[in-house]
């Protein structure tokens, strides 16, 4: 009999699951940011409001990523739904307290996801999955200079006007410039 | 059905309850269940299966509830209106083919491809 599981898709149904699940996360982080850029705009930071919306967009690129990735390969990619996204936060540092938490648990997520293709010797997705990794490390690096700031510049004052100001400012440079 | 595609229908699995076919010139599969004879392709039958796993076995058996589910494939024209029984003897053929698929998948893999 001809190999049919193989014949349609590349992806095992385990993979195929955690990548649809993965898009609806990375969907998730893009309501999300986009909820930060919402109160960041409302209450006048404008820097942290346009990092926010970038942010959001960045994600919203990674979830169409997999998307097209999980179609590619033969599989079913899901068009997630989102709901119950924070609204309110209770202020300027927990909203980036919140940015950082959410980058961790998005790469805890990808290893879980990479460890699942070792095991099943997936290395075509393994492959695929590095340009997350790559992309994990200015993720993370970001949130976590941005909570900097606040011990930096101390929230006092017009602290929080210089914090805005100085978000707008983050980059990545992997060590390569600096 | 022409008469030569039936002959050469492999079947994959089969229990008391029914069976699925494979056609190696169409690549469809028949499924032959609880009277009836549906024709799907790989992806469909691959919903089915979903579909029959995401049954609420324990609610079927609620007072409140008629004791029959539905079942209902988009894309697929037919649909299923089965009992508790049904839905468990589905569960097992499905379960059954799936396996012998990986399995068969497996075996490819191990003397064709790998050698
Ligand atoms: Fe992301
Ligand atoms: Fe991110």
């Amino acid at each position: 009999m001809k190999d049919l599981v193989r014949h349609k898709s590349l992806l095992s149904t385990e993979i195929e699951s955690s990548l649809n699940q993965q898009i609806k996360k990375e969907a998730h982080s893009s309501s999300l940011y986009l909820a930060m850029a919402s109160w960041c705009d409302r209450n006048g930071f404008d820097c942290s409001a346009q990092y926010f919306y970038d942010q959001s967009e960045e994600e919203r690129k990674h979830q169409m990523k997999l998307f097209h990735y999980v179609l590619d390969m033969g599989g079913t990619a899901i068009s997630p739904d989102i709901n119950n996204i924070k609204i309110e936060y209770m202020s300027f540092r927990e909203v980036f307290e919140d940015a950082l938490e959410q980058e961790i648990a998005i790469t805890q997520s990808f290893k879980n996801i990479a460890a699942k293709c070792h095991k099943e010797q997936d290395f075509v997705t393994l492959e695929f999955l590095n340009w997350f990794f790559k992309e994990q490390r200015e993720e993370e690096f970001k949130a976590r200079r941005a909570l900097e700031l606040f011990d930096l510049i101390g929230e006092a004052g017009t602290g929080r006007w210089e914090i805005d100001r100085h978000i707008a400012k983050i980059k990545y440079s992997e060590g390569e410039e600096a | 059905m022409n008469q030569l595609a039936e002959i050469n229908q492999i079947e994959v699995f089969s229990t008391n309850f029914g069976s699925i076919s494979h056609c190696p010139r169409t690549d469809l599969l028949t499924l032959k269940f609880s009277g009836k004879t549906v024709t799907y392709k790989y992806p469909c039958l691959q919903r089915l299966n979903k579909v029959i796993n995401q049954v609420d076995l324990a609610k079927m058996t609620d007072a409140s509830h008629s004791g029959l589910e539905i079942i209902f494939l988009c894309g697929a024209e037919d649909c299923f209106v089965l009992d508790i029984h049904e839905i468990l003897g589905l569960k097992d053929l499905l379960h059954g083919t799936f396996t012998m698929f990986n399995l068969n998948s497996t075996i490819k893999d191990c003397l064709q491809r790998l050698i």
